[in-house]
């Protein structure tokens, strides 16, 4: 646990950090950092390493790390440092599995309807939705369409959070932390939620996107993931067609994926939404639908053409300030939340002079006097995922393990992977902290070190109180159409159903006896 | 860490372990432990990084 930086910088010592031995054995810390290293990029030198700077080191460009790994870590130059978790394409990493799908999903929930009434309105024109035949005669002939679509909504949720584990339980085995450290920012930062989604696929998609350029090139990342299922689904690609542009994607590629609010206009956005029209997601292959398209002259952030969606992503990098906007924002999540405005200039120019690769942005950043000046070390609020990993991580843990069951975890202390709240991602800092969250942080340490196996339920197995209580009616024996209305059948209360229970046995293969319902709600989520 | 957290989680650990000699408690050591652990996971300082 390392002590918390002081708040001013202008009573650090002057001059070079020097050694000072600590109480803790053969461990040499150093002494607080001069002010002069605040906003300097010049690269720390040999003769400043030590393990808290290390341990700072693996903190943040990983998940933390036990004593024996920081001492490895210390016991080189810090190039060497930053090397070894920068440069991890020849870190093996066998021992990771590929994420095992439970098979949910087949063809026919292809091109999955948007709504339970588009899924009930294709099978009254076509006979068929989502591979189910509409029943040609008797009751509720609609229903097992239904039932279907229900069936997928709620398979894609559960498979998301096995998706979500996966990557978790990957952040605290792997041997390439920063390699996860960054798909787990880009996943903040390119945000998109399986709640919107609703197809785990595309989610998984995304995910190998993330990682296969975590830290390749900005360029790359940010065209494959405009162009891919997840995104194109997320914002709503399939509504931007020629004639009736839908802005969604425009704006949020501009404001919050590349140039931040103040630096375009409407009109760019207006004019970006035509360039973007009949990009559509065909499951999980990306397609220009030409009919869909506007391949009419555009004029965009002051240029003319005809330009279409890759065109537009080259014409945003080519602005200065694309490049300080994502260094700045790579530099508040991995150092701290406040970037002078020079800092951001070079590092944008390290960014752009590399023509978007991250890695050389990521070593500069790395080596920098300033990640190591006061107000950069121990300051840095950790979000929920990785309080998470790194709490295990430290403490030598090589999988992740399934009490506490993560989805809780994270979900109580305000972090669902693979679920942002909007497509903004997370607020990152102060925002992790409010008094409430802070006892689910104490919470959180009491179920780490003392799991409670004995009253572990699986939260999977909860599909919440509405579904409990339609299952509940529908073994009371009434039909669909009663078991899912608001209020209860047979005119209040539980009584009717209490009744109807009591009349059976809990293996009897006697249909129990119907109670007629009195009154409809308005609202019916069946097919009638 | 400052001095008076040192020694305010040495004395707990000391309570818990009912001695200082860590070989003397060795065999029922891991509830002490986990306790103690959970004090430092607790603090504010551990939500830092």
């Amino acid at each position: 646990m390392g002590s918390r930086a002081e708040p001013s910088v202008l009573n650090a010592p002057t001059g070079s950090a020097t050694r000072v031995a600590s109480a803790d054995d053969n461990i040499v810390r150093s002494a607080p950092p001069p002010a002069s290293w605040v906003n300097d990029l010049a690269p720390i030198a040999a003769s400043d390493w030590s393990y808290d700077r290390a341990a700072h080191l693996i903190d943040r460009a990983g998940f933390g790390a036990t004593p024996e790994e920081i001492a490895r870590l210390a016991a080189m130059t810090p190039e060497q440092a930053v090397a070894s978790l920068l440069d991890y394409g020849a870190v093996p990493n066998d021992h990771l599995a590929p994420f095992d799908p439970s098979g949910v999903w087949d063809p026919s929930l292809r091109n999955f309807p948007p709504s339970r009434p588009a899924a009930t309105e294709r099978a009254e024109k076509t006979g068929e939705s989502l591979g189910v035949r509409v029943k040609p005669a008797g009751e509720r002939r609609l229903q097992p369409v239904v039932d279907r679509f229900f069936y997928w909504l709620r398979a894609t949720v559960l498979e998301t959070r096995r998706l979500a584990h996966w990557w978790a339980d990957r952040m605290v085995a792997t041997n390439r932390p920063l390699e996860e450290k960054m798909a787990l920012f880009w996943h903040g930062h390119f945000a998109t939620g399986e709640e919107k989604i609703r197809d785990y696929r595309k989610m998984e998609q995304q995910l190998a996107l993330l990682h296969r350029q975590a830290t390749g090139n900005f360029r790359t990342l940010l065209i494959e993931v405009a162009r891919g299922p997840a995104m194109l689904a997320y914002l709503d690609a399939a509504e931007n067609v020629k004639g009736a542009p839908n802005e969604n994607f425009a704006r949020e590629v501009m404001e919050l994926f590349t140039m931040g609010v103040g630096n375009y206009t409407e009109k760019d956005i207006r004019e970006a939404a035509r360039a973007f029209t009949g990009w559509i997601d065909d499951d999980l292959d990306f397609k220009v639908d030409p009919a869909k398209h506007d391949d009419g002259p555009k004029t965009f952030l002051g240029r003319a053409g005809s330009f279409d969606g890759v065109d537009i992503l080259n014409i945003i990098l080519e602005q200065k300030i694309t490049a300080e906007y994502i260094a700045g924002k790579l530099y508040r999540f991995f150092v701290r939340e406040n970037i002078s405005p020079d800092v951001a200039v070079r590092l944008g120019a390290v960014l752009r002079d590399n023509n978007y690769e991250i890695a050389p942005l990521m070593r500069a950043i790395f080596l920098s006097r300033d990640f190591y000046s006061a107000p950069s070390m121990g300051t840095r609020i950790k979000g929920p995922v990785e309080l998470i990993v790194s709490t295990y991580r430290k403490l030598g843990v090589k999988h992740l393990p399934g009490i506490p069951d993560l989805y809780v975890l994270s979900r109580e202390l305000g972090q669902t992977l693979l679920n942002p709240p909007t497509v903004a991602g997370w607020a990152q800092g102060r925002a992790w902290i409010t008094p409430g969250l802070l006892l689910a942080r104490g919470n959180f340490a009491r179920d780490v070190l003392f799991p409670d196996i004995i009253n572990f339920v699986d939260p999977n197995f909860n599909p919440g109180a509405e579904v409990k209580r339609v299952n509940d009616r529908i073994l009371a024996g009434y039909s669909i159409g009663e078991a899912t209305v608001d209020q209860e059948p047979g005119g209040g209360g539980m009584e009717g159903g209490d009744k109807t229970m009591a009349n059976v046995s809990p293996r009897s293969s006697r249909r129990p006896a119907r109670r007629p319902l009195r009154t409809r709600s308005t609202i019916c989520r069946c097919a009638c | 860490m400052n001095a008076a957290v040192r020694n305010t989680l040495v004395t707990f650990l000391e309570r818990q372990l009912g001695t200082a000699d860590l070989a003397r408690a060795s065999t029922y050591m891991e509830r002490p432990l986990r306790l103690t652990a959970h004090l430092i996971m607790s603090s504010p300082e551990f939500q830092l990084g």
